[in-house]
This record gives C-alpha cells, structure tokens and sequence, in this order.
C-alpha cells in the first residue's frame, strides 16, 4: 500500500510503514524519488505530523456505510467501526463496540460492499475486521481463536484458515 | 513391558513437547503478521499481553509433562490383596510359561531313582536320655527348625564334610550317659566322586545334606539331590577334543530334588521311608508330627511334563492342577511347591505357586508365609537418560498358606514395596502379619513396618524409620512390641508399640555405637542383640553382645554390653551374627554360648583358632565365662558347630570332635572324643 523512501532514521520509526511488494502511494523526502502512476506524497521533515494524519485517510481512500436497525430506529455505521457481521438464518447483525444492528441486506452483498476493506469471512456465518482482532490464538484442533479489540473471541474454521491467512499479507 | 512403557513414555512426552513448541511458534509468526498488517492499515492497537497467551500455552504443557512423569510413579504405592490365579489345563500353563521367554533346558529325569543313603550297618542298642537337653532355638516356639546338630537327650546327631572321602555325612554320637561318649554309626550321603571319569554313566549324582529334624521315634534327614549330565558320556557321544574335555565334568544340564529320609531309631536307624520331590529345598519346618519340605523348581517349555512330580518309597506321583496357582503379574520361570507330610499316615498334602523364584520362609504355627520379589522399571523424569545402572523398586510379594494339620490350602496373597530382610522381618500375631521391609537406596531408603492383615492387605504402615540412609539390620516382634534395629553409622534402636495394630508407634529409640544383626527376647523386658561393634563413623570394630533394657519402653537402655575386638583377637568371625540357629540359650542356666573363630595375619602366613565361647548373664551383667578349644582348635577344617546342653554338662561338637564341659567348671574339658575314627 504504502511505499516509504528516504533515509531518515527519525521517520522510519515514527511512521512504522512495513514493506510491501506492492503499492501505490509512495511517501518521500525527496522529489527525485517520486514515481510515475502511483500517489506520490512528497513532504519536508517539519510537516511530518501532518503526514502521519493523512495516512489513514489515503488508506481507507473513501468511507463505506452500512446501513441497519437496532430498538432505537435505523442507522448506519461506517466500515471502520464495525467489529463484525453474522447472521442467524435470515438475520443478519452487525456488531460495532456498543450495539448490533439487523440489517435487511444479504451477507455476501455486505462481503462485496467491503471488499477493499480488510474485511475476512471466517465461518459460513462471520465475517470479521480484521482491524478489530487484537490477538490470533491457535488451538489444537486446527482451528483459530481471535480475540477482538473488545475482548470478544471468535473462531476461524478450518476452510477459512487459508483465506483469513492469506488477507493478512502484505 | 517396563521397558517398553519407558521409551512409550519418552516419544509421549517428546511429541507433546514438539506439539506445544509448534503452537507457540505458530502463534509468533500469525501475531507478527497481523501487526504488519495493521501498521499498513495504519492501525495502532494497544499490545497484546503476551505473558498470559504465554502461559495459556506453558500451563498445560508443563502440567501435562509433569502429569505423565508422575503418575507412574504414584500407580504403584497403592496396595491391594492379590489376585490368585488358577490354571486349568496343560496348554494354559505352558502359555504362562512362554510369555516369560527362556532359554530351554533339557531336564534330568531326575524323580525316578530312590536308594538307601545308609550303607553302613550296625546295631545300636537304646538307652535311657537325659532328662534334659537343648533344643535348637527357633523362631516361633512348636514350629521345629532344620539344623544340622541336634540332640535327643541321648544321640547328637551332626551332618559334616567328609574330607577324606569328600562326601558329606550323618554321625550319630552315643551322648549319654557322660562315660559313654563315642560315634556309634556314620552313613555318608550318595556321592559318585568317579562318575565323571566313566563313560558309559549318563547321569551323575551327588547329595549334599541340608540337615536333620529329631523326634521320639525317627530321625529325618534331608538332603539336596543333584543330577549332573556325565561330561565323558556325552563327549563320546559326539566329538572328543582335549580342550574341551579339561572343562568343568558339571558343564551341561543338571536338576535338583530334594530327598527326605526317615530312618527309625528302635530299629537301629533302619530306612523306613524316603521321600523325593521335585526341585532344590527352600526351607522346611516340622510342627508336632507334621513335616513341611518348600522346594524351588524350574521348568522349560519344551518339558514334556511339567507338573511337579513327588515319590514316597518309589511311587511316583504327578500333582493335579487344582493345587497350582499364580498370582497376577508373575513371571514365571518354575514352580514353588509346599508339601506338607503328615509322618505317621504318610499323607502328602501339597500347593504350587507358578512364579520366578521365594526368598523367605516364615512359618507361624498356623500360617506358612512365602515371600518372592519381584521387580518394577518406575520410569520417571529424571530417569529418561539410561544411567546405565537399574532403578527399579523392589517389590514383595507375599503368600499365605493356611495350615490343617499337614493339610495346606493357599488363603491370601498381596503384595508390598521393598525387601524383608530374613524370616524374622515377619511375624503374625492374633491374625495380623507385620513386617519390616526395606525400600530403596541410598538417600531414598525407607524403613517401615506394615501390619497386613488375614486378606493381607495392608492396614497401617509406619514408614521412615531411622535416620536417612540407615537401612534396616535386624527386627524382632515380641506379642505387641517390636524391637528393630537399622544402622549406617550409628545404632538406633527401636521399641515399636504394636498393641493396636492399625495404629503402631514408636515408644522409644536408644543411639549407641554398633548395630545388631540379631535380637534374642531373653524375658519381657531384656533384649540381647547380637552384632557388631563399630566407631561413629561406621567402621566396624568387632563382634558385640548386648543386653537392652526396655522395662521403661520410651527410654530403652543398654545394660550391659561385651566387646570382642577385632584389634584383640584378630579378624574374629561367628556364624551367630547370622543363624540364629547357633545360639545356644539357656534361660535358666543364663547362659548363652556360640561359635567362635578368628584369623590372625602375620607378615606371610595367618594362624586359625576355633572355639565356644560362653557367656553368663546373671543379674542381666554379660560375662565371659569360657572359651572352650578342642585339640584340633587350630585347624580350620575342624572349625567349631554347635553347644549343646544335656542336664548340667555341655557339650561342644566341632567337625571331627566332641568335648564335654562341666557347668560348674567351663574352662576345663572332662572328655573329648574324635568322632571320626
């Protein structure tokens, strides 16, 4: 995703960019390094707070909502704060930190509506964000446990293992 | 099995190592991932506790490591009453046998044969005994024990060495009255000292005598009987080289059986009845008219008969399997057989335990108790590694045959961990058996007395006895007390309060230097212990003898003790320390009287002094009274036997000689006659 290029220790640690095969958007102090086809985010040292801010939102690009219904009325709920989705039969809820909301969407609708955004199916039934999974514990009969940000735990069956494993590299 | 169980146990724990080691590496290389991951989507999580997913993984590998090295180690320190099994048929018992794989052996045809071990003739005239005499001190009183000296008031009989003819043999020696002292009748036991120089003999046979039982009527000899494949014979058979030839003649297969000869006394020691039964003896004991003769046998495979056989004057007769049993686990490499021979109707009552091989004899006047040993692999952590020496812990396994006159019938079995020391370790007394037992070694040793009862399971145990490391040398039971004695350095003795058997304890305990090897009740509150002297650092110092006070049970004292050094008389020896059997033990005469040989080394040659030694204990003070040498004290092959006491003369019976004391002058021989001419 991102591609950072320069020498400076200081930015190398503050900004933590891992290296990625592929990318587009490219970070850099220097404008000799800048490529063609691709973002090129080009910035002197004193504006790296600045950068640090626009990371994210180069990233996510644009925000997808999806929209539901809990006791209250309906709402939506944008991509980003959504821990997971699972559904009951016909049901299908999507779990944020504090509440669930049923939606009348089907779940592969939902799956391709959040393609591009670090979404995994992990049953036949969840489908998980992978930026809320805090912690991956395998247990012993092949399967994973994770453990969610709000301290939930979910489990990836063993068909899912490869794709959950797979959307995890860079 | 044991073996095999080990190394299953090492791939056990190793396999779970693997499996925990990949799951935690596994873990590592997911989390890293998921953290790069999150550093692209510009995601900063707060940190996972590591420590904890951590533990949720060491936990339960560390528990379940420990778990598997433990348990088999915990699986044996329970006990039950053993299971008895019974065998119904020929082809079950060679099963048994073969599951224990063995090296075949041809067996002699060894029950066949019976002869008159008595060639010599003579008439001797009866007399009138004295009217009182010594009888050989034994461990529970009515159950008579084999010796090889004993004494009717009138005849000493003695069972020797023959150096001469090199065979061993009985003497019977007129006794009484004093005047007549001589050898009457000698009859040598079977012994074909040529038979290995003549081939056309296929078997050879020697008889070694084990000893003798005297009573009213009969004298009861009972010998060992080996039977030896002839080396010349079987060298002509087949292939004659001179290397081979100057081999031992014994070289080849050989069995024992155990011979059992009553001769009568009226009839001038005539033949009456001969037993023979298969197998080396064990041990024997005699109650009232009853004989019990426990023999070892072993067998192969490829035997075509394999049950025990016995003969009675020549009738050979093969034992049923109703009579065999084995106890669960058994490896079993023959058979122990108890027979017990009613003397009067020369009944033969008789039970066969399928098993490797009995230690000790204990026989109460009710119970015949057997013991056998039996080894455990007990695999633990530290063990994984071959140590190159064996680890295993002893365990006994003990039987209880129950006595009907000579009827026997097998009523208990069960087992325990460690080894009994000799057949004083054990003791019933109103239903109950006790036993002290040893476990272990070194630092691990554990002393304990158990109290098992009729179904012989163990219902109390006192363990760690003594301090660490000491290991049992000598117990006594006396009704409701016990007295034992362990030792590494120091002698602690022990009074053990057992008048509730589900509950012992300890009354008392007296520290001195030295440890005895034998303890002899003298009345309900003295002890005499027979052993060894030694310094504080264990060195052992001489012979002692000690009288142990335990009239205040909590505070037992040594009243008075007797030191022979060997620093005064020379490496000394007595086979008292040992056999309780050479004890002489007059309580009213208090006078004890014993054995005594000893070795002074000079620069190149050593000098031998054999003799009895007699000590007084009046008023509980031990004092040397006399040590009585025959004129042949010097020579090591007439090395002293046996005191024995008719009225108030005591006898002394060396090999070749018997000497005659007055009690009122010790030191100085009225006769002594050489029973060998």
């Amino acid at each position: 995703m991102f591609k950072l290029k320069t020498m400076t220790k200081e930015w190398i640690d503050r900004l933590q960019i891992p290296n990625a095969t592929s990318y587009d958007v490219v970070v850099t102090d220097d404008k000799a390094l800048i490529e063609d086809d691709k973002v090129n985010v080009v910035f002197p040292s004193s504006l790296i707070h600045q950068v640090e801010a626009l990371l994210p939102l180069l990233y996510h690009q644009q925000q997808v909502y999806v929209s539901g219904s809990n006791e209250r009325g309906t709402t939506r709920v944008e991509s980003q704060d959504i821990y997971y989705i699972e559904s009951f039969g016909d049901d299908i809820f999507v779990m944020t930190k504090d509440t669930k909301l049923r939606t009348s969407d089907r779940l592969y609708q939902i799956e391709e509506q959040l393609a591009n955004k670090d979404f995994v199916r992990i049953s036949k039934s969840l489908i998980v964000n992978l930026a809320k999974v805090r912690y991956i514990q395998p247990s012993i009969n092949a399967k994973l446990k994770l453990e969610l940000l709000n301290g939930q735990t979910l489990e990836v069956n063993r068909t899912y293992i490869k794709p959950f494993k797979q959307s995890m590299q860079l | 099995m044991n073996e095999l169980f080990r190394i299953g146990l090492i791939i056990a724990s190793a396999l779970i190592t693997l499996l925990f080691g990949a799951q935690w590496f596994y873990t590592t290389v997911l989390n890293k991932q998921l953290q790069t991951k999150h550093a692209m989507m510009r995601i900063f999580n707060p940190k996972h506790n590591n420590f904890v997913s951590a533990l949720k993984v060491l936990v339960p590998a560390t528990v379940l490591l420990v778990a598997i090295s433990v348990a088999p180690s915990l699986q044996y320190s329970d006990f039950n009453g053993l299971e008895v099994g019974r065998i119904q048929s020929d082809t079950e018992l060679r099963q048994l046998l073969s599951e224990y794989a063995r090296e075949t052996n041809v067996l002699m045809p060894g029950i066949a044969m019976t002869s008159d071990m008595r060639l010599e003739t003579a008439s001797v005239a009866m007399g009138t005994p004295a009217e009182s005499f010594s009888e050989t001190n034994v461990q529970v009183a009515g159950v008579d024990e084999m010796d090889t000296i004993k004494t009717d008031g009138l005849f000493i009989y003695q069972t020797r060495y023959n150096v001469e003819l090199n065979v061993e043999e009985v003497v019977i020696i007129r006794a009484w009255p004093v005047e007549e002292l001589e050898a009457v009748l000698t009859f040598p036991a079977i012994a074909d000292n040529e038979c290995y120089l003549d081939v056309t003999k296929e078997f050879c046979i020697n008889e070694s005598i084990q000893g003798l039982y005297v009573d009213d009527d009969s004298l009861i000899v009972i010998s060992n009987r080996n039977v030896y494949s002839n080396y010349s014979f079987t060298q002509t058979a087949s292939d004659t080289s001179d290397q081979t030839a100057r081999s031992l003649p014994w070289v080849g297969n050989w069995q024992s059986d155990t011979v059992v000869r009553v001769y009568a006394k009226e009839d001038s020691f005539a033949l009456v009845d001969e037993y023979v039964f298969e197998g080396y003896m064990i041990g024997t004991r005699k109650i009232n008219n009853d004989l019990f003769v426990i023999t070892s046998k072993f067998v192969s495979v490829d035997a075509e008969e394999l049950l025990p056989r016995y003969s009675l004057n020549g009738t050979v007769t093969t034992t049923d399997y109703t009579n065999i049993s084995y106890l669960r686990d058994t490896d079993p490499s023959g058979f122990t057989s108890i027979y017990g021979i009613n003397l009067d109707t020369k009944e033969i009552s008789n039970q066969h335990l399928l098993n490797s091989s009995s230690s000790i004899l204990y026989v109460s006047a009710n119970n015949i108790y057997l013991l056998d040993q039996r080894f455990l692999n007990t695999p633990r952590m530290a063990f994984f590694i071959d140590q190159g020496f064996n680890i295993d812990e002893s365990v006994s396994r003990v039987t209880r045959f129950a006595l009907d006159g000579n009827t026997i019938t097998l009523a208990a079995a069960g087992e325990f961990l460690g080894t009994p020391l000799n057949q004083f370790s054990m003791d019933e007394y109103e239903g109950y058996l006790r036993i002290t037992t040893t476990q272990g070694f070194g630092d691990d040793t554990n002393n304990r007395l158990i109290v098992l009862d009729e179904n012989l399971t163990i219902v109390a145990s006192l363990d760690k006895l003594g301090k660490p490391r000491e290991r049992l040398q000598s117990t006594r039971f006396m009704g409701e007390r016990a007295y034992l004695v362990t030792f590494e350095q120091t002698d602690p003795f022990y009074v053990i309060d057992l008048s509730n058997p589900l509950n012992p304890t300890i009354l008392g305990e007296l520290e001195i230097t030295g440890f005895s090897s034998y303890l002899q009740p003298l009345d309900a509150n003295h002890i005499l212990g027979i052993g060894f002297e030694a310094d504080d650092q264990g060195q052992q110092l001489g012979l002692k003898l000690a009288i142990y006070n335990v009239t205040d049970p909590t505070n037992p004292i040594e009243q008075s003790k007797a030191v022979l050094l060997y620093e005064d008389f020379g490496w000394n020896f007595a086979s008292v320390t040992y056999n309780h059997k050479d004890l002489l033990l007059d309580l009213n005469k208090s006078i004890i009287g014993f054995p005594f040989s000893s070795y002074n080394y000079s620069s190149n040659a050593y000098t031998f002094l054999t003799g009895y030694m007699v000590y007084s204990f009046t008023d509980l003070q031990l004092t040397q009274e006399a040590f009585i040498q025959h004129s042949e004290a010097v020579d090591y092959m007439n090395d002293m036997q046996k005191g024995l006491f008719l009225e108030d003369y005591l006898y002394t019976v060396s090999r070749s000689e018997v000497g005659i004391t007055r009690l009122s002058n010790l030191s100085e021989l009225i006769a002594l006659v050489n029973t060998t001419k």
